[in-house]
C-alpha cells in the first residue's frame, strides 16, 4: 500500500463501513458533553447508543458542543504511517463548517519536513457527515482499483461538487444553537408542518431549497428530486443518513431500491461529532449526480417542480 | 524595575500573565469569532494552545532549553485556525533561540520577527486583517525601531498601543469583521497575551497607555449595542391555529412583548399573522408551536 486515506470524525463512517474500505484510523474531533469536560469523539458509539444520544439532546439547555481538533492528534494519526513509509491522503469536513481543512494543511507542512520524501495531500471535502461518508468510500474504491495519490486527489476534487444530499429535517434549530446557521431563515423552518429540504451549495453546507408540507410530501418530493438529479443509480451505493428517524430512513431506503434498483443502499446513524451540531431530525439520502450549480437555481426549481408534481 | 534581559523564570511569569489575560478575555473573543468560520471557540482554541506550551515549558536554566519544550508544547496542543497559527508563530519565535541564555531586546525582536515569518509561511492563503496582521504589524514596528528601546517595559509599552491600533483596524481590512461589526478575534486574542506578558514586566504598562481600555472594548460594546437598540431579528411568519377557541390573541401579543419590540400580531378567524423584533426567534417559535 503506497498511500492511506484517512478522514477525519466529520466522516460518520461505522466501524463495519471502516473496515471494509480498509480505514484503520481517523483523526478524532472533540466533544464536551458537559462544559468543564472535553473528550475526543468516536464513530463508534462506545459512550451511548445513538438513540440515547439524541434522545438527551431534547432536555438539554445547553447543547452538546463540538471543538477543533488539536494538532497532536493528526500527529498521532498520520506519523505512525509516515515512519513505515506511507503516504497520507487526508478528507477533511467541509471548511464551509470547519477550519479543520486549514489546519490539517499545516500539520501537514510541518510533518513534510520532519519526514521528508514522504508525502501528505489535504483535501476539503466540502461536505460531512454520510455525504462525506460516501467521498471517502468513492475514494476508496478510486484507490483500489489501482489509482495513485494524485490520481485519487484529481477524482475526489472533480467529483466532490457532485455529491447530492436530498432529505429532510425537521427542526433547524440545533443548526441555529450552535452557530452553524446564523440565518434566521433556519428558524422559520421549524414553523409547524413545514419540512425544509436541502441540498449542498457551493460552499459546502447544506441549503434549504424547498419546503414541503409534512413528511410523507417530504418524502416523495424527495424521491422525485433524486430521480431529476442522480447519474446511473443501478451502479451506485446510495446512502441514507439518519438522526432518530430510523422508521423514515427505512421508508426512504425501501422507496430508494424500488425505484432507482441501485447496487446497494446502505442505512447510517449521523455520528455524534456532526449529530452535536445537527441535532435529531434529519432523514436524507446521499448520491451522486449532476453537478450542483453554482447558485442552486436549477436545483430549486427542480426540486419546486417536484413538490408541485407530488402535492397530494 | 525595569528589565534589559528576561530570563527563563521570568519569561514564564509572562507566558503564564498571557494565559491568564487571554482566559479572562475569552468569552469576549469567543463571541467575536466571526471568521473564518463563526463557531465562537477562538478565545478557548487560543488558551487551549497557550496551556499546551506553557505546561511544557520546563523551568531550566536557559531561555532556549526552555522555549523548545514550550514550542513543541504548544504545537501539539494548537486547535482551532488561531490557535494553530499561534503555534506556528511560536514555532518560528522560537527558530534561532536554542544556544540562548536569556532574553535580550535584540534576540526577543528577531524571534518576534522570526515568528511572524513562520506564520505567514504556514498559511496557504493569509488574510489580513486577522491575527497575521497583528504579528506584522508588531514586527515591522519593532525592527524599525530597535534602536529606541532601552528596556523590556519601554518596549511593550510602545508594542502594545501598536498592537491594539493594528487590531481596531482589522474591520478595514476584512469585511465580514466590518458587516459584524467587531474587530477580529483571533488579533484580539494575540493582543490579549502581549498585554499579559506586559503585566507581568510591570502593571503600570497597560494604565499608561490613555485610552487603551475604552478602544479595545469598544468593538463589544458596539457588537451589544447593535442588538440592544435594534433587538435583534426582524421576525414574521404566518400561524395557523389547531384550534381557535383555545387561543388568546391577547395572551401571544403580552409574550411578544416582553421578550421583543415592534410587536404586530393580527387574528383573521385561524390565521394569526405576526411581526415582531426579537434576539430569541427560536424561543418565540417554540411558544407558538406549543
Amino acid at each position: 500500500m503506497s498511500f492511506v486515506i484517512v478522514p477525519d470524525t466529520g466522516c460518520d463512517l461505522s466501524k463495519d463501513l471502516r473496515e471494509q474500505l480498509g480505514i484503520e484510523d481517523y483523526v478524532r474531533g472533540i466533544i464536551y458533553f458537559s462544559e468543564d469536560k472535553e473528550e475526543f469523539s468516536s464513530l463508534d458509539w462506545e459512550k451511548m447508543t445513538p438513540e440515547e444520544y439524541y434522545s438527551s439532546m431534547r432536555n438539554l439547555k445547553n447543547p452538546y458542543k463540538t471543538a477543533s481538533t488539536p494538532m497532536g492528534e493528526y500527529v498521532r494519526v498520520w506519523t505512525k504511517y509516515l515512519e513505515q513509509g506511507i503516504d497520507v491522503l487526508s478528507i477533511s469536513i467541509s471548511s464551509g463548517l470547519s477550519t479543520t481543512f486549514n489546519e490539517a494543511c499545516i500539520v501537514a507542512r510541518d510533518l513534510m519536513e520532519k519526514y521528508p520524501g514522504r508525502i501528505i495531500r489535504c483535501v476539503d471535502s466540502m461536505r460531512y457527515s454520510t455525504s462525506l461518508a460516501l467521498l471517502v468510500k468513492l475514494a476508496c474504491d478510486k484507490r483500489n482499483s489501482g489509482a495513485t495519490l494524485e490520481e485519487t486527489v484529481e477524482f475526489i476534487e472533480k467529483s466532490k461538487g457532485s455529491i447530492h444530499q436530498m432529505g429532510f429535517m425537521d427542526d433547524l434549530n440545533f443548526l441555529c444553537k450552535t452557530g452553524r446557521i446564523s440565518n434566521f431563515k433556519a428558524v422559520m423552518g421549524s414553523i409547524v408542518s413545514v419540512t425544509p429540504l436541502a441540498d449542498f451549495n457551493s460552499r459546502g453546507m447544506a441549503e434549504v431549497i424547498g419546503k414541503a408540507k409534512g413528511r410523507p410530501a417530504a418524502l416523495r418530493a424527495t424521491i422525485e428530486y433524486i430521480k431529476k438529479t442522480i447519474i446511473n443509480p443501478e451502479e451506485q451505493t446510495i446512502f441514507v443518513a439518519h438522526s432518530l428517524r430510523k422508521e423514515w430512513a427505512e421508508k426512504l431506503a425501501t422507496s430508494i431500491e424500488e425505484t432507482f434498483h441501485p447496487k446497494e443502499v446502505i442505512l447510517n446513524d449521523v455520528g455524534m461529532t456532526c449529530g452535536a451540531n445537527i441535532g435529531p431530525g434529519l432523514c436524507c439520502a446521499f448520491y451522486m449526480g449532476n453537478p450542483i450549480s453554482e447558485t442552486m437555481e436549477e436545483e430549486k426549481a427542480i426540486l419546486a417542480k417536484c413538490i408541485e408534481e407530488t402535492r397530494q | 524595575m525595569e528589565h534589559n534581559f528576561i530570563d527563563s523564570k521570568l519569561l514564564r511569569k509572562m507566558l503564564s500573565s498571557g494565559l491568564d489575560e487571554l482566559l479572562s478575555q475569552k468569552e469576549y473573543i469567543n463571541n467575536l469569532n466571526v471568521f473564518p468560520v463563526p463557531d465562537g471557540d477562538t478565545g478557548i482554541n487560543m488558551s487551549l494552545t497557550l496551556k499546551g506550551g506553557i505546561d511544557s515549558f520546563m523551568s531550566a536554566d536557559k531561555v532556549g532549553v526552555c522555549l523548545s519544550k514550550f514550542a513543541q508544547g504548544t504545537l501539539l496542543a494548537a486547535r482551532g485556525n488561531s490557535g494553530v497559527i499561534l503555534s506556528q508563530f511560536f514555532k518560528g519565535f522560537v527558530k534561532d533561540t536554542e544556544g540562548l541564555d536569556v532574553f535580550t531586546i535584540d534576540s526577543f525582536i528577531d524571534a518576534i520577527s522570526n515568528g511572524r515569518d513562520k506564520a505567514y509561511e504556514s498559511v496557504a492563503k493569509p488574510v489580513e486583517g486577522t491575527i497575521l496582521t497583528l504579528m506584522r504589524d508588531a514586527s515591522s514596528f519593532l525592527l524599525a525601531n530597535r534602536k529606541d528601546f532601552v528596556t523590556f517595559e519601554n518596549l511593550f509599552s510602545k508594542l502594545i498601543k501598536i498592537l491594539n491600533e493594528s487590531l481596531q483596524n482589522t474591520p478595514k481590512l476584512l469585511p465580514v469583521l466590518a458587516e459584524s461589526g467587531v474587530v477580529d478575534s483571533g488579533a484580539a486574542g494575540f493582543l490579549a497575551i502581549f498585554k499579559g506578558m506586559a503585566i507581568a514586566l510591570d502593571d503600570r504598562i497597560l494604565s499608561s497607555i490613555s485610552d487603551f481600555d475604552k478602544t479595545s472594548q469598544s468593538s463589544e460594546a458596539k457588537l451589544f449595542d447593535n442588538l440592544e437598540n435594534n433587538f435583534g431579528y426582524c421576525t414574521e411568519f404566518i400561524l395557523r391555529l389547531h384550534n381557535k377557541e383555545d387561543f388568546s390573541l391577547k395572551s401571544l401579543t403580552r409574550f411578544l412583548e416582553s421578550i421583543g419590540e415592534s410587536v404586530i400580531a393580527i387574528q383573521d378567524e385561524d390565521v394569526i399573522k405576526v411581526h415582531v423584533h426579537t434576539h430569541t426567534p427560536d424561543n418565540i417559535v417554540k411558544h407558538v408551536q406549543n
